[in-house]
C-alpha cells in the first residue's frame, strides 16, 4: 500500500486514525490496534514478508529480555547485532556475496532467488541501534528499560516509518506511545501533521514524478547503450537530483506528518541539503537519520575523530563505504559509497589543514560532486555512468535537450527554486505555519486535487523502497 | 523535539480547532461533493443505482465508453475491432444483415482489449444474431511483440462481472472531467460527439482530403515494405507463436452456434501489405492460415481476407493513409462483407477455409 494511493489515503489512514482515537482512553487496545494496522500495512505488500518482520522483531525482543536478566554478559547484545546482520546478509546480500565469489572463481554460484523484503534495511537498523544502545547503557551502568513486546513491535513496525524511515531510536518514540492522544494540542497536531503529509504528497506527485518523466527516458537510453548529447546529459542529472530529493524528502514528510497525526514526533530526515556548501555539510542535511546511525554505530566505534586527522579521514571513508553498501547489494553502491568517502575525507583534510573556500564555490563543488555521484546511484551500471560522464563534457555531441511541455519547465523551475531557496518542511509547517482558516481550506483543497490526480493513474513507488 | 506539540494555550487551541475544521471539513466536504457529482452523472453509465439518464458515450478513449454499450440489451449484433473496423456504420449494417448493430471497435485496441469487450458483450447477449470482427496486425503479433495494453488506460474494473467495484474508481480527474462533459451534454450545452450505437467517424473533414499527401504516405509504406527483411533460410513458420489467436478462438467460440460470425482481415492498402518473400509476408501467411483453421473449427463462421491485392486495396482514393480507408470505401466494404456472408465470390476478398 503506497502512501500516494487512494486506498491508503481514503481508506487505510482514516480508518486507522479513527480506530486509534476511538480507543484513545484505552492504552493497551489502542496500541495493539496500531500495531495490527502496521502489520496489515506491511502484509498488504506481500504477505510472505510478514514472518520476517515479526520473526526479527520477536527475536530482538527476546534477546533484549534475556540481556535484561543477564546484564553481566555483554556479548548478548553483540549476538543480537550478529543476528540482525545475518538476517540482512541472507536476504539482501547473499546473491551479491556469492556472485562476487563466483566472479573470482571461488564459488560455483547459483542465485538463491531470495526476494528482498521491503524495508528490511530500515527496520534491521532500528534493531541494531536498540541492541547497541542496550549494550552501551549496560557498560555505563545505566538502567535500560526492557520494553514489552507490543511497544517493541510498534517501535519497529509503526507504519509511517516502517518501509523507508526515518530511522527512529527506541528512546525517541516508545515513551510517546504512552502519552494520552487526546492531550491538549490535539487539533494542532492533527492539522500540522495533515499539512505535512499534504506537502510530502505534493513533493512526490507534482515534482518527483514529473521530474522522473524527464529523467527516466534519458537514463533508459544510456542503459540501453545509447548516448546522450551535452544538454541531455545535464538534464538527466538535474532532473534526477530533483526527482530523488523530492521523492525521498516527500516520503519523509508524509511519514513525519502521519506520525504527528497519531501524536508522535519522529526525527527529521532532511534539512535543505541542496543549500549545503560542503560534502560533510550535505550529509548532515540529507537522510539525517541514516547519517546519525552511521555516525553513532560505525564511525564512532571505528574511533571517530580520535587519533589524528588521517585516522579520522580513514574512519569517515570506511563509514561512507558501509553507507554505500547499505543502499544496495551491488558494486556500484560500494563505489558510490567510496566516492562519498573520498569526498568527505578530502573535506575533513581540507578543513583541518586550515584551507577555506568561498561559500558559493563550495556550493558549486558540492552540487557538481553530488550530481555526478547520483549518476552511478541511478544507473547501477559503470558503463552507462561512464557514458553519461563523457556526455556531460560534450564527448557525444554538443546538442541541447528537449524539455518538452510547459509543465516540465515549471517542474524544473519550481523544483530548483524550492530546493535551493525554500525552507525545510519542518520549519515551514511545524514552526512557521499559523492557524489561519484560509490556509486550512486551501490545504484541504490541495489534498482533494492530489487524490484526484493519483486516482487516475498508476502510482509510482518511492525510490528508497528498493533499499 | 517539537515542543509545540504540547501547547496547551486555550486560545491557540481554539484557533487550531478552527483550522482543523476548515482543513478536514473542507477537504472531506469537497471530496464528497465531487464524488456525489460523479455518481449522479455516472459518465460511463456503469454504476448501479445511479439515476436513469439518457447518457451518451462520452470518453474519447472508447475503452471507458463501450462496456456500457456492450451491456445494452437492444444491440443483438456487434462489430469488434480497431480503427480498421471503426467506420462500419451500424445503420447500414442493420439494413444489410438485419438486426440492431453496435460498433464496438476501439482505436488502437490490442487483441486482449477487444477480447475483454467481447466477453462483456457475450455475457449480456447469450444469443446474438451477428458478430463482425475486424482482424488486423494486433491479432498476428508474435509472442515477443504482443502487448496486453496500449499506453491508453484500460479500466479493467468496468469489464468484470461485479458492477459494485466501479464505485471505487470514480474519484479521479479523468472521471470528473468526463462527468462534466456528460453533464454538459445532458443539459444540452455540448454537442454529442459519439453515436449512441458506438459509431464515430474519426477521420478529418473530407474537405481537407489531399490525394497527393495520401500517395506520399503510400509510397513511403511501399518503400518500407521493399526494405523488409527477407525470409531467412530454414525459417519454419509453423513454429511461430501467435498468442492472440488463442483469444480469437475463445472469442468466437464464446458465441453460440446460432450466431453468425463474420471475420474479416482488414483491407490495408496494397502498398502496406507484406511483400512476398519477406519475413513478415511469411508470418502473415501463417497467421491467416491459422485464422482459417479457427474459423473452420467454429460453427457458423465465415472468414474473408481483404488483405490482398484487389480493386479495393489498389484504389488510392479509397484511403486516407495506408491503413485507414474512407467513409465511402467503408460503404463498399460493408456490401462486400454481406456478399462474403452469403458465400459469394469477389475480387476484393478471399474466403478462407471454404
Amino acid at each position: 500500500m503506497l502512501f500516494n494511493s487512494e486506498v491508503f489515503i481514503l481508506l487505510f489512514l482514516p480508518l486507522t486514525l479513527g480506530v486509534y482515537y476511538a480507543l484513545a482512553r484505552h492504552e493497551g487496545p489502542r496500541l495493539w490496534a496500531l500495531a495490527v494496522a502496521s502489520l496489515i500495512f506491511y502484509g498488504y505488500w506481500d504477505i510472505r514478508f510478514l514472518p520476517i518482520l515479526i520473526g526479527s522483531t520477536v527475536g530482538n525482543w527476546l534477546i533484549a529480555l534475556i540481556f535484561a536478566r543477564l546484564r553481566r554478559y555483554s556479548w548478548i547484545p553483540l549476538a543480537g547485532v550478529a543476528f540482525n546482520v545475518g538476517v540482512i546478509a541472507l536476504f539482501k546480500y547473499a546473491d551479491f556475496i556469492t556472485g562476487t565469489l563466483a566472479a573470482f572463481g571461488v564459488w560455483n554460484y547459483a542465485p538463491t532467488g531470495i526476494i528482498l523484503p521491503l524495508g528490511i534495511s530500515f527496520f534491521t537498523f532500528q534493531h541494531i541501534s536498540y541492541q547497541m544502545d542496550m549494550r552501551r547503557a549496560a557498560a555505563r551502568g545505566e538502567p535500560f528499560p526492557a520494553h514489552n513486546l507490543r511497544d517493541y513491535l510498534l517501535f519497529v513496525a509503526f507504519f509511517p516509518h516502517l518501509i523507508s524511515g526515518p530511522i527512529v531510536r527506541h528512546n525517541e518514540i516508545i515513551g510517546q506511545f504512552h502519552f494520552d492522544p487526546l492531550r491538549p494540542g490535539l487539533a494542532e497536531r492533527l492539522s500540522r501533521g495533515a499539512v505535512m503529509f499534504i506537502v510530502g504528497l505534493t513533493k512526490k506527485v507534482l515534482i518527483a514524478d514529473s521530474a522522473a518523466r524527464m529523467a527516466t527516458p534519458l537514463y533508459k537510453r544510456a542503459l540501453a547503450g545509447g548516448v546522450l548529447n551535452l544538454g541531455e546529459a545535464w538534464l538527466s542529472v538535474h532532473a534526477y537530483m530533483l526527482q530523488l530529493y523530492f521523492d525521498f524528502s516527500g516520503y519523509s514528510d508524509m511519514a513525519i506528518g502521519m506520525a504527528l497525526m497519531f501524536g508522535f514526533a519522529i526525527p527529521f530526515n532532511f534539512d535543505r541539503p541542496h543549500m549545503a556548501t560542503a560534502i560533510q555539510d550535505f550529509w548532515r542535511r540529507w537522510h539525517m537519520t541514516l547519517s546519525r546511525f552511521l555516525r553513532d554505530y560505525v564511525y564512532i566505534p571505528l574511533g571517530g575523530n580520535q587519533g589524528g586527522v588521517w585516522r579520522q579521514a580513514r574512519n569517515m571513508f570506511l563509514t561512507m563505504l558501509v553507507g554505500g553498501l547499505w543502499h544496495g547489494a551491488n558494486w556500484t553502491y560500494v563505489v558510490w559509497g567510496a566516492m562519498h568517502g573520498v569526498g568527505v575525507a578530502a573535506n575533513i583534510l581540507w578543513r583541518r589543514a586550515g584551507f577555506s573556500m568561498p561559500s558559493l564555490l563550495g556550493w558549486a563543488c558540492m552540487t557538481l560532486f553530488i550530481g555526478a555521484t547520483w549518476v552511478l546511484f541511478r544507473t547501477e551500471s559503470f558503463t552507462a555512468t561512464w557514458s553519461i560522464y563523457q556526455s556531460l563534457v560534450g564527448w557525444h555531441g554538443m546538442g541541447g535537450a528537449v524539455i518538452g511541455s510547459t509543465e516540465n519547465y515549471l517542474v524544473l523551475g519550481v523544483g530548483t527554486i524550492a530546493a535551493l531557496c525554500g525552507p525545510s518542511s519542518q520549519s515551514a509547517i511545524l514552526e512557521r505555519l499559523r492557524p489561519w482558516r484560509g490556509v486550512g481550506l486551501a490545504a484541504g483543497a490541495v489534498a482533494v486535487f492530489l487524490v484526484l490526480l493519483i486516482g487516475g493513474g498508476l502510482q509510482s513507488e518511492f525510490i528508497y523502497f528498493q533499499f | 523535539m517539537n515542543s509545540f506539540i504540547f501547547s496547551s494555550d486555550p486560545v491557540r487551541q481554539k484557533e487550531w480547532a478552527g483550522f482543523a475544521r476548515f482543513l478536514f471539513g473542507g477537504g472531506i466536504g469537497a471530496g464528497l461533493f465531487l464524488y456525489l457529482f460523479a455518481f449522479i452523472v455516472d459518465p460511463f453509465d456503469t454504476l448501479p443505482l445511479s439515476p436513469p439518464l439518457e447518457r451518451v458515450p462520452i470518453a474519447s478513449n472508447a475503452r471507458f465508453s463501450f462496456p456500457a454499450l456492450a451491456r445494452k440489451e437492444k444491440f443483438d449484433s456487434a462489430v469488434f475491432g480497431t480503427s480498421t473496423a471503426r467506420l462500419l456504420r451500424p445503420q447500414m449494417l442493420n439494413e444489410l444483415f438485419g438486426g440492431n448493430f453496435a460498433n464496438l471497435s476501439m482505436n488502437s485496441a490490442t487483441a486482449y482489449e477487444q477480447f475483454r469487450l467481447a466477453q462483456v458483450y457475450s455475457r449480456h447477449h447469450p444469443d446474438p444474431k451477428t458478430v463482425i470482427l475486424g482482424v488486423d496486425l494486433v491479432w498476428c503479433k508474435t509472442k515477443d511483440e504482443i502487448e496486453q495494453y496500449t499506453p491508453r488506460p484500460f479500466p479493467e474494473w468496468m469489464y468484470d462481472e461485479n458492477p459494485y467495484n466501479d464505485f471505487l474508481h470514480q474519484f479521479d480527474l479523468y472521471t470528473l472531467e468526463q462527468a462534466g462533459r456528460q453533464a454538459a451534454t445532458l443539459l444540452g450545452f455540448r454537442r454529442k460527439k459519439y453515436g449512441l450505437d458506438g459509431y464515430t467517424n474519426f477521420l478529418p473533414d473530407p474537405a481537407v482530403y489531399d490525394l497527393g499527401k495520401v500517395r506520399v504516405s503510400l509510397a513511403a509504406a511501399r518503400s518500407n515494405g521493399l526494405r523488409e527483411v527477407k525470409t531467412p533460410a530454414g525459417f519454419d513458420p509453423s513454429k511461430l507463436d501467435f498468442p492472440a489467436l488463442t483469444m480469437l478462438g475463445g472469442m468466437l467460440s464464446g458465441f453460440p452456434g446460432t450466431t453468425r460470425k463474420i471475420v474479416f482481415i482488414a483491407p490495408y492498402h496494397s502498398a502496406r501489405q507484406s511483400v512476398a518473400g519477406s519475413r513478415s509476408g511469411a508470418e502473415w501467411a501463417e497467421c491467416k492460415k491459422r485464422i482459417a483453421e479457427i474459423g473452420a473449427a467454429t460453427p457458423n463462421t465465415v472468414i474473408a481476407d481483404f488483405m490482398i491485392e484487389s480493386p479495393f486495396t489498389t484504389t488510392d482514393t479509397n484511403y486516407w493513409d495506408p491503413v485507414h480507408y474512407s467513409v465511402a470505401a467503408a460503404d463498399i466494404l460493408m456490401r462486400e462483407l454481406r456478399k462474403a456472408d452469403l458465400g459469394r465470390p469477389s475480387a476484393n476478398y478471399l474466403l478462407l477455409g471454404q
